[in-house]
């Protein structure tokens, strides 16, 4: 009958696994036992906490909480460094046009245009979500609002709700913004590769055109 | 700790019964389903009995003693004696008082 006990939980097993087995060394095999061991074992995989030395469930919301925390810092950092490739291309950009005294609008505007479009699929979808996040925080209780208020706002909420629907959308939302991060970040570095070639104080960019170019540079 | 049982949902009955199969010394988990049937008549299945143990220990009401021949007894924490004690004094008020309506009626 040591099968039954492999259906609970591995945490659970660890605590009461030996015991449990010689309980169940010593019962009869029959529709009622494995049933009742059935209800038991899904009773320990729907509530964890319940066992000795398992997280409470206070301690589970927690850990849920700040798993998501992790994931949308490293979220956010990708904003963060697609952003920061934009404003440091924009400064770049603005101090290749001040160095050469070519003054080019159409290279910052569509630098900026390019950004703004790469962009804005993310801000059509976190629409919805910001939606689902006001529900959440209205309907989900103080469990929720606690959850919410301690993580950034985009996927918290998704993870809460728990449904495989929205977890999918989560999902395509984090990898279209990972592609649209490298999307942009290549983008800005073939412009502003275009934008470093057309501004040149020289014809090609051999060894010593570079030398002017630092020369400048440090001036 | 323990406060009540009545949150345990379905395993407050078997905690209940756990608990006063405790009452007078340690036992072990086949000892327990055997004092159960014979106190309340239905037998524990073994689920059951480790559903309602595992919530009694994580509320510090019973404790759990050195394992025998891997089987491990059980004992009451003075929380669950006490716990215990006011739980069945509820139980005889409400059996007192309900014997009266009855006898009145």
């Amino acid at each position: 009958m040591s099968w039954l006990l492999r259906l609970y939980p591995r945490a659970w097993r660890r605590r009461y696994g030996e015991e449990f087995a010689a309980l169940l060394e010593q019962q009869r095999l029959t529709p009622r036992l494995v049933l009742d061991v059935l209800r038991g074992a899904l009773d320990a995989h729907l509530h964890p906490h319940v066992a000795p030395g398992q997280p409470t469930e206070l301690a589970a919301i927690g850990r849920i909480v700040m798993a998501e925390t992790r994931s949308l810092l490293l979220h956010h950092a990708t904003l963060l460094a697609g952003l920061s490739t934009l404003l440091l291309g924009l400064a770049l950009l603005a101090w290749l046009v001040v160095l050469s005294g070519n003054w080019a609008p159409d290279n910052v505007f569509y630098l900026a245009l390019l950004s703004l479009v790469a962009r804005s699929p993310l801000t059509v979808l976190g629409v919805p979500i910001l939606a689902g996040l006001l529900k959440l925080l209205i309907l989900g209780g103080p469990a929720a609002a606690l959850a919410i208020s301690a993580a950034p706002l985009l996927d918290v909420g998704l993870r809460l709700e728990g449904q495989s629907v929205v977890a999918s959308v989560r999902m395509q939302v984090r990898w279209l913004n990972l592609a649209l991060a490298a999307l942009s970040a290549a983008a800005i570095g073939v412009l502003l590769l275009y934008t470093f070639v057309a501004h040149l104080p020289c014809t090609s960019l051999d060894t010593p055109c570079l030398a002017r170019v630092v020369a400048q540079l440090m001036d | 700790m323990g406060g009540d049982l009545l949150d345990l949902g379905r395993f407050a009955e078997p905690a209940l019964l756990i608990l006063v199969s405790l009452a007078d010394g340690p036992k072990h988990g086949y000892a327990m389903m055997d004092d159960i049937e014979r106190l309340s008549g239905a037998r524990p299945g073994p689920g059951t009995l480790y559903g309602a143990l595992a919530r009694l220990e994580r509320r510090g009401l019973i404790e759990p003693l050195p394992a025998q021949d891997r089987r491990r007894p059980y004992r009451l924490t003075d929380g669950g004696a006490a716990l215990l004690r006011t739980q069945l004094t509820g139980l005889r008020d409400l059996a007192h008082v309900g014997l009266r309506r009855l006898a009145s009626a």
